[in-house]
């Protein structure tokens, strides 16, 4: 197991050097950059020596290559930069919209599994036949309303009307209510739609039918087999669903006039401010490899045939015990351990 | 001077505009006039101010005209002189009195004594010096550019603590006006010997102002405490010693919609650049529509004569004047918040000439300089000659949040003069990266409440708007700013305005206006000359 988180470490670390040669490369490759559409700009008055006193001074005046080498030079000694428009060093940057984002991300990804669990299984099970299929719909709803118009809605009844939240960040736990609803709405979408889906397919799955035939009760089968086997591939979605949270953080701030990572982007990204795309790109990139790896861990704790294959891949313990550790612990006592369709299907 | 007013999120603003009025089915409201809130008693201090700014906040130079950061660095640094927004009159701060020598090249002026910046430290004629200094010769080893509005300055001299010499190298009747602006706010000396990226910290900015730093994040909010002990406001401000206000809280609220109903719903004070649709929003739920004219050039489309375009052609650019309905422009796209363009300087702009003469609806006129100028009419509406459709491309202008709206309405003026406008809505760095001496019209206007603002924008030498030395117009730029009677020089900028819309290579739009929405309890709201909020006279009550 440590050997394989070890792999995937060092695979993070090669992904996180392509992303950040990838944006400087995409981002010099625009045209323009910060400094010189500042003086492109007639409103600004610069004149051209103005300018290259600007360039000179963020050495923008070196060629492309030497800049990326001195950014990546920096970067390994822990520098990130100054912002090009503001001046303000990026880790600086960074550092005050980053806990503001993880707080709103972590937040609406509590709502969004909430709110996935609640369609998924009500979804399920729900005795009502309209109400399985007005919680059915729901995926393709909350998919289709972009995150602004959920936001505005909730601004308005919830903050304009009602006075329940404040419309604007002021710091406070219920600030953060509005745009992590938001926020977990959005992200509950293809999660409920997947777990849904999931759920349906394990029901069919013969080991259920067995239960059953054994006269297990829903609640018995949805607990001891279905809930486990249909969660794997709502755990993969989890993984993806923070690529998402964070897209939806920069609109989501915005409506909600939060400072944060979806601020800084938006705000780096049109003013060309390369050190800060950099920096919220390695931020952003990190984040994102770091929950993934966290899903392949928890994916063999969950699931005991993938810890079997990471087992098996190992040379030295192929043989004997360990291939024969699963019927073992699932062979004793069959009513307790979980059931697999497949081993249960063989039997 | 920069007008940044951008236009964040602007498609889907617009959306969400529409998706809160349609939920705010509110009616009736009160009408307010514009400037001045009405008479509430007396005046109350303490309370803080919550100010709503759709624009994040940029590097904290002096020097940077961004308008979310002017309107917090006007609230921090005094100037050595006030200009009166009203009058256009320059009025004392902190020069207590000056004295101008005949050949008007030496001020010498008398600072005030008692006045310290917020660190302590105390004003003199030696930081004075360093600031003007700086502002005129720029700084290489700390990465300071020279500050174009200081282009003939000579130098200045140091007489006594209490007294300076400036001398220029060429007269400039806008000199006293420079000294005035926001931009040239007086800061410590800690600020002065700040680098260029240090300079651009919150927390660097020491002037002797009503306000002073208190904390904030400097890109999505500040916020500004009262000075206690300030007691050097200008003499016509209605009152002296400390400000009434005890706290401003500047937040970045980059939805419209989203401040609108935070106004609405007494949640928010102020807040800036109300789009022209929600102002009757604003009106509606009982708050204040407020309008400054942001004085100095009118939001127009300026020509290139460098571009390889019909508009070479002095009767097609006079056609094209002609052609544009700028009544309609205010009526369909803006509000009766926005002046209707008379002249190529805003109402209100000390000097400014009637130009309403060249600036006439005349769509036969159009029609018959485009005939006479062998631009027939097609089979599909549009001009064409020798084979070349009549055709232009107009860009939104980032800058400008309600430049699509307007551009929209002159695309279907000009297509009744047959004439085709393809209309391009680039990202601002795209639209940065893009315009040049190439683009045939860009939209802008530069914003300072001196007549002078025409030479930085039509000088060869300044911003050069035509792309293109035009001998005659440089002269004419050159006579007003060395002349010194006011009826004179009244008549030397009117010269600038004739040789200007004569030839056409200016299509002046709509007056450039800063609208603010007030929460009812908002008092004595005003703004320096270029429509920055200026706090120091605010109140609640």
């Amino acid at each position: 197991m440590a050997r394989y988180v070890l792999k995937r470490l060092a695979h993070t670390v090669l992904v996180l050097w392509a992303a950040y040669t990838l944006a400087f490369i995409l981002l010099t490759a625009l045209p323009g950059n910060a400094i010189s559409n500042l003086i492109n700009n007639p409103q600004n008055q610069l004149t051209p020596e103005d300018g290259k006193l600007l360039k000179a001074f963020y050495g923008l005046d070196h060629p492309v290559v030497v800049q990326y080498v001195r950014a990546l030079d920096a970067l390994l000694h822990g520098n990130l930069g100054y912002s090009l428009s503001s001046g303000a060093k990026v880790a600086d940057l960074l550092g005050d919209a980053l806990p503001g984002t993880l707080r709103l991300t972590a937040l609406g990804f509590v709502f969004g599994a909430v709110i996935a669990a609640g369609v998924g299984v009500v979804g399920s099970y729900a005795r009502w036949n309209w109400l399985r299929t007005l919680l059915q719909s729901f995926p393709a709803l909350a998919a289709s309303v972009p995150s602004f118009v959920i936001g505005i809605l909730i601004l308005y009844y919830f903050s304009f009307q009602l006075h329940l939240i404040p419309a604007v960040d002021d710091g406070t736990f219920l600030a953060l209510v509005g745009p992590a609803v938001t926020l977990g709405i959005m992200v509950s979408a293809p999660l409920s739609q997947v777990f849904s889906a999931s759920i349906a397919a394990t029901r069919r799955q013969p080991f259920v039918h067995v239960l059953q035939a054994r006269g297990a009760g829903e609640r018995y089968i949805f607990g001891r087999g279905v809930l486990r086997n249909s969660s794997l591939p709502v755990l993969t979605m989890l993984g993806l669903a923070v690529g998402e949270l964070i897209a939806g953080s920069v609109v989501t701030e915005a409506v909600f006039a939060r400072n944060g990572i979806g601020q800084i982007t938006l705000n780096a990204v049109n003013t060309q401010d390369l050190p800060v795309v950099q920096g919220v790109v390695l931020v952003a990139t990190t984040g994102y490899v770091l929950v993934n790896l966290v899903v392949d861990v928890v994916h063999p704790l969950i699931d005991p045939r993938i810890r079997a294959d990471i087992l098996a891949a190992r040379p030295k313990k192929t043989k004997g015990s360990e291939k024969g550790a699963i019927p073992a612990r699932l062979g004793p006592d069959e009513a307790t351990s979980p059931r697999l369709p497949e081993e249960v299907a063989t039997r | 001077m920069k007008i940044s007013q951008r236009r964040a999120f602007s498609p889907r603003s617009a959306a969400l505009g529409a998706a809160v009025l349609l939920l705010s089915a509110c009616s009736g409201g009160t009408q307010n006039t514009a400037n001045s809130s009405g008479d509430a008693g007396k005046p109350q201090y303490g309370g803080t101010l919550k100010f709503y700014d759709p624009v994040s906040y940029k590097a904290w130079q002096i020097t940077n005209t961004l308008w979310s950061n002017s309107n917090v660095t006007t609230n921090l640094a005094d100037r050595l002189t006030w200009q009166n927004p009203k009058t256009g009159k320059i009025e004392p701060w902190l020069a207590k009195s000056w004295t101008i020598s005949p050949d008007h090249l030496t001020y010498t002026f008398t600072i005030r004594s008692g006045v310290t910046f917020s660190d302590g430290s105390k004003l003199d004629a030696k930081v004075v010096k360093h600031n003007l200094d700086q502002h005129a010769f720029g700084d290489k080893k700390l990465g300071v550019a020279p500050d174009e509005f200081f282009a003939n300055y000579a130098g200045t001299k140091v007489v006594d603590p209490r007294t300076v010499r400036v001398t220029l190298s060429k007269p400039n009747a806008g000199f006293l006006q420079v000294l005035s602006i926001y931009r040239t706010g007086i800061l410590a000396e800690s600020y002065l010997k700040k680098d260029w990226n240090d300079k651009g910290k919150l927390t660097s900015l020491i002037g002797s102002g009503p306000f002073v730093v208190a904390g904030g994040n400097g890109t999505t909010n500040v916020v500004l405490k009262r000075r206690d002990d300030y007691n050097w406001a200008p003499k016509s401000f209605k009152h002296q010693g400390k400000a009434y206000l005890s706290e401003i809280r500047y937040t970045t609220v980059p939805e419209q919609s989203t401040a609108v109903g935070a106004l609405q719903s007494q949640q928010a004070d102020v807040v800036r650049n109300i789009a022209p649709d929600d102002e009757e929003t604003v009106k509606s739920s009982g708050g204040q529509v407020e309008a400054f004219p942001a004085q100095g050039e009118s939001n127009a489309l300026h020509i290139s004569l460098a571009a390889n375009a019909p508009t070479r052609d002095i009767e097609v650019r006079r056609a094209l004047q002609a052609a544009t309905d700028r009544k309609e422009i205010n009526d369909i796209a803006l509000s009766p918040s926005y002046g209707v363009a008379k002249s190529i300087l805003v109402h209100g702009t000390p000097k400014r000439p009637d130009g309403s003469a060249y600036l006439k609806y005349d769509p036969a006129k159009a029609k018959r300089l485009l005939e006479a100028a062998g631009w027939k009419t097609g089979p599909d509406g549009i001009r064409t000659k020798k084979g070349e459709r009549l055709s232009f491309t107009l860009y939104v202008t980032p800058y400008y949040q309600v430049s699509q709206a307007v551009v929209e309405v002159l695309q279907s003026q000009w297509k009744k003069a047959g004439i085709e406008v393809k209309l391009k809505s680039p990202s601002l760095s795209q639209y940065e990266a893009e315009i040049g001496k190439n683009t045939v019209f860009t939209q802008g206007q530069l914003s300072r409440a001196e007549p002078d603002v025409l030479r930085s924008e039509w000088h060869s030498e300044l911003a050069d708007s035509t792309y293109t030395e035009l001998p005659e117009l440089n002269t004419l730029l050159e006579a007003q700013v060395a002349e010194f009677d006011p009826a004179k020089r009244t008549a030397d900028i009117k010269a600038v305005q004739d040789y200007v819309l004569k030839n056409a290579l200016a299509i002046p739009l709509y007056d450039e206006t800063q609208v603010f929405g007030l929460r009812p309890n908002v008092q004595g709201f005003q703004t320096e000359a270029v429509a920055r909020s200026q706090f120091y006279n605010t109140w609640l009550s």
